[in-house]
């Protein structure tokens, strides 16, 4: 129970991480496309008032030192309101191509006014001309080489921040770049804060999975343990009153002879014996088991030559292909009983031929017991649960032998799988 | 044979009191294991019949006793033989999982007898074993499962390992702490034998 409750909070913990991982993806792409279609906006403005960002402002060039001179055209107006920095001359409309946030976003009269760009305009003969340049981390040479690489591209972002776009006019390449630093700096930061929000969240999710798992799979763990012990007892229960039967009915017999009453009593007590030895075999998991070295090789040939007759007498033909020397550490009863299943299955099913075969990888250990069957292709891993019996089920098969075969290997640590290929049942046991 | 059967089930008791006593031995039922005690001080017994479950005290106490008092014993489990079982420092001269016949305890009865009054040794390699008092090499006890088991790999019998496993384990364990060159070993067309490691 302890392997689901982990399994459960391991899915879990994949599950958030994925729908995390999606989710926080989508947002920052978002953000990340949405601002890079803000830029594109802005170029696009650019590209149509013909290399410039304001309208009526033929000249918007800065000299490129940090005083920034208002052009000599600047109002009256203007310098009484003490406004300093590049002032618009009269003519300047502020522009109104659709402002679509009202005060915020790409068509804001704010951003127009302080947006650091420049185009750079390439005519035929290598004339180089800069049209407009507005900005303070580069200077002008700077720019015509910046504008010179991007003149293969269309759009796009350049040097983390810059947004740019090459267009033709009257048969001169323009290059226009925005500096949008500004603006992806919050997205960046909402980047940042998705990521270790995330790791947080991922955190929190599997210390809230983890109790959660153990609120759930407490009562499925007492219900096992509770199953565990009822068969512990009904095992228990069952043995004593079978062997009383035994003696009383033997005691019957030679008191007043054989009779037919007394033979069903002794048929049905054998059944019984047969089910509840079963069950007892099943319920000694629930104990810890000491590990000892167990001479694999050995005990499967050992147990496979003594049935050999057995299988003689069935008309089987047995086949070993047993490598030798080799060992494992496990309980050295569970492996004699998981062998002795094994080899009561292919009695039991097989038609006409088993083969048993023991090889070793490196240190995994894998045994297969296959058979030629009347069943059809298919996996019937079903076969390991408790109680379950296939159509072709052997009379007074309880269904439990496989399942102890099972536990055996779970015991070890190993994988046991039963599957139908061509006429062939194999059942692939991996420790 | 007075035997003493102690075993917590009075219907147990009951129906064995009839079947043994059926068989010409004479029976003594008990129910705890402090009335083992007593009635191991008060009367002689040919042989005691435990079963694991008894209360009041642990079947290793009781094996304690009886064996210091050098007597055979049968022990009922309900968890059938384990190697760990014959490794203890006292233990059953013979051991039989519940459910059993009637005929498997009287059979059993029956070879413990045989081997007290034969007072055989039974020696092998560098093993020796005194089956009378079930002592390997004069130094640890076995039970009747490896005596019978030893015989076969003496008389070269086949040997099933499905019935015979856990006294195999148990005997090679055992060998191995006496520093005993010889081990039960499966060899391919010969069966179980003991070689010399």
């Amino acid at each position: 129970m302890d392997k689901a409750r982990k399994k459960f909070v391991l899915f879990s913990e994949l599950s958030v991480l994925l729908l995390l991982t999606v989710l926080l993806t989508v947002i920052n792409g978002i953000n990340f496309a949405m601002a890079a279609e803000d830029a594109d906006h802005l170029t696009e403005q650019i590209m149509k008032n013909h290399g410039y960002l304001n309208q009526g402002v033929m000249d918007e060039r800065l000299p490129p030192n940090d005083s920034q001179q208002p052009p000599d055209n600047a109002t009256d107006t203007a310098e009484a309101d003490g406004v300093k920095g590049a002032v618009m001359e009269s003519s300047y409309r502020p522009f109104n191509g659709g402002n679509r946030m009202g005060m915020m976003g790409s068509d804001s009269a704010e951003m127009h006014s302080s947006l650091p760009y420049f185009t750079v305009a390439f005519g035929k003969k290598d004339q180089v001309e800069t049209v407009a340049f507005r900005m303070t981390a580069l200077d002008e040479a700077q720019a015509v080489s910046l504008a010179r690489s991007l003149l293969s591209g269309s759009t796009g972002w350049t040097n983390i921040t810059y947004r740019y776009r090459v267009y033709t006019d009257q048969d001169r390449v323009y290059v226009t770049v925005i500096d949008q630093s500004r603006e992806l700096w919050p997205c960046y930061r909402i980047l940042i804060i998705s990521a270790i929000g995330g790791c947080i969240l991922l955190l929190l999710s599997l210390v809230l999975f983890h109790f959660i798992g153990k609120r759930m799979f407490r009562p499925l763990a007492e219900a096992d343990h509770r199953q565990e012990q009822f068969i512990k007892r009904l095992e228990g229960e069952f043995k004593t009153p079978l062997t009383i039967i035994n003696a009383e009915t033997e005691s019957l017999e030679i008191e007043n002879g054989s009779t037919v009453q007394t033979a069903s009593i002794n048929k049905q007590v054998k059944r019984m014996t047969r089910l509840v030895k079963e069950l007892g075999a099943l319920s000694v998991f629930a104990e810890p088991r000491r590990k000892t070295r167990v001479e694999l090789s050995e005990m499967m040939t050992a147990m496979l030559e003594n049935s050999r007759a057995d299988f003689t007498k069935k008309k089987l033909s047995l086949t070993l292909q047993i490598t030798p020397d080799i060992t494992l550490s496990a309980d050295n009863e569970n492996m004699a009983g998981m062998i002795g299943e094994l080899i009561s299955n292919a009695q039991k099913y097989a038609v006409s031929d088993v083969v048993f075969t023991l090889t070793q990888h490196r240190d995994r250990i894998r045994l297969t017991a296959s058979n030629d069957t009347t069943l059809k292709n298919g996996s019937y891993d079903q076969i390991f649960d408790r109680f379950v019996t296939l159509s072709n089920a052997a009379d007074g098969s309880t269904g439990l032998g496989l399942a102890y075969v099972r536990e055996v290997v779970r015991e070890c640590d190993g994988r046991v799988s039963a599957a139908v290929k061509d006429g062939r049942m194999q059942i692939e046991i991996d420790l | 044979m007075d035997i003493l059967l102690a075993a917590p089930d009075r219907d147990f008791l009951d129906a064995f009191y009839r079947r043994l006593t059926l068989a010409g031995h004479t029976v003594t039922t008990v129910f705890d294991g402090t009335q083992v005690i007593v009635k191991l001080s008060e009367q002689r017994f040919g042989l005691v019949i435990l079963h694991t479950a008894l209360p009041r005290i642990p079947t290793e106490e009781l094996l304690t006793e009886i064996n210091h008092r050098r007597l055979p014993s049968i022990v009922l489990t309900e968890r059938g033989v384990r190697a760990e079982m014959l490794l203890r420092p006292h233990i059953g001269s013979a051991y039989l999982s519940l459910p059993f016949l009637p005929e498997e305890l009287l059979s059993l009865i029956d070879t413990l007898f045989q081997r007290i009054l034969s007072e055989r040794k039974l020696s092998c390699q560098d093993i020796e074993v005194d089956t009378a008092a079930f002592r390997l090499c004069d130094k640890m006890p076995v039970s009747e499962g490896e005596i019978s088991l030893l015989e076969a790999l003496v008389g070269r019998q086949p040997i099933d390992q499905k019935c015979a496993g856990p006294y195999i384990s148990a005997l090679n364990r055992k060998l191995e702490q006496l520093h005993k060159t010889s081990r039960i070993r499966y060899l391919i067309n010969d069966g179980f034998r003991l070689v010399t490691i």
